[in-house]
């Protein structure tokens, strides 16, 4: 069995973006005979969204092929998606052993990587912000 | 200092020496063999090793999957008595003594498992299973039982935000939740 330590962060996400998509179409089956949902515990707790919000209804919408609904509801699912289609050749090519080991990202790689998907986080929050707005629970 | 700790015996092996070529004296105890060339003089710091690679320190870091491995195994070994607690615990709708005889069960098995084990050698039964193990960031030794309690109630600010702390492992160069990283801890194959 290949260890994860073979693969890529990219291709780590990717692999995640797969539990994701089959956990999406399993998900709806349980949630509705039972009612079940997955809330987010900061939302619950304080009433303010998190940049996560959202991700569920995303991920249903989208392997349902609810492309707008996925959009309204948390844009990040598309970087998501678009990450697992082009890690899983990746993902075979490297478990296969086609592909040599990924070479790690140099401090200055690694470091705008940080910046990239930090302000990625603060605008998908300003958006959930927007979109759920702030119901305080006191 | 970082994991692993610089006077880990097992992180500073040396290969074997080679013997001396034939006709040259081999160094006699308590004199200093003259500095090779190249070679880092006595006292000189070891170069420091590229931070979140895949290299060399990076691939002892457990990853994700086998931290979610873990956390099922463990799960699994304590649920018949959860199950057996709510299938033998209720009879005409009310809990009677059984309920709370397997409830303290559970309980003394996750406190024995989670806090006094994995604080004594760095391992649940799961983390056993996976060959991997939680160890301080400092000392790169297990972090005792009370700190595994602390950590686990640390785990609250990986659930706050829809669970992100918990994929953290997924890209984080240390492969640590927000728990890890406010308790210095790391879990290593």
């Amino acid at each position: 069995m290949s260890d994860l330590r073979t693969f890529s962060t990219p291709e780590r996400v990717g692999s995640f973006g797969l539990l994701v998509a089959g956990a999406a179409v399993i998900w709806p089956a349980l949630s509705d005979q039972t009612g079940a949902s997955v809330p987010c515990p900061l939302r619950t707790l304080t009433g303010v969204p998190c940049p996560a919000c959202g991700l569920t209804t995303a991920a249903i919408a989208l392997v349902r092929g609810d492309a707008g609904a996925a959009f309204t509801a948390n844009p990040l699912i598309f970087g998501l998606a678009a990450l697992t289609v082009s890690a899983l050749p990746l993902l075979a090519l490297r478990a296969t052993g086609v592909m040599k080991l990924p070479r790690p990202w140099s401090p200055a790689g690694r470091r705008k990587a940080e910046w990239f998907f930090g302000l990625l986080a603060v605008a998908s929050w300003l958006f959930q912000l927007h979109r759920l707005g702030v119901s305080w629970p006191w | 200092m970082t994991y692993p700790p610089n006077n880990d015996p097992y992180g500073n092996q040396q290969p074997p020496q080679q013997p001396p070529p034939y006709g040259q004296q081999p160094p006699q105890y308590g004199q200093q063999p003259p500095p090779q060339y190249g070679a880092p003089q006595y006292g000189t710091p070891p170069p420091q090793q590229p931070y979140g690679g895949y290299g060399a320190q990076a691939a002892n870091y457990a990853g994700w999957g086998s931290r979610v491995g873990a956390y099922l195994v463990d799960y699994v070994i304590t649920a018949p008595l959860g199950i057996l607690g709510s299938v033998l615990g209720q009879s005409n709708g009310k809990l009677n003594a059984l309920y709370y005889i397997f409830l303290l069960l559970n309980l003394g098995l996750v406190v024995y498992n989670r806090y006094i084990q994995q604080g004594k050698t760095g391992q649940t039964w799961g983390k056993k299973a996976l060959g991997i193990r939680l160890v301080s960031e400092e000392t790169g030794q297990p972090i005792g039982g009370l700190m595994c309690f602390v950590r686990d109630i640390a785990h609250i600010l990986d659930a706050l935000p829809c669970l992100i702390g918990y994929l953290w492992p997924l890209w984080d160069a240390k492969k640590q939740t927000f728990a890890d990283k406010l308790l210095k801890t790391v879990v290593i194959k």
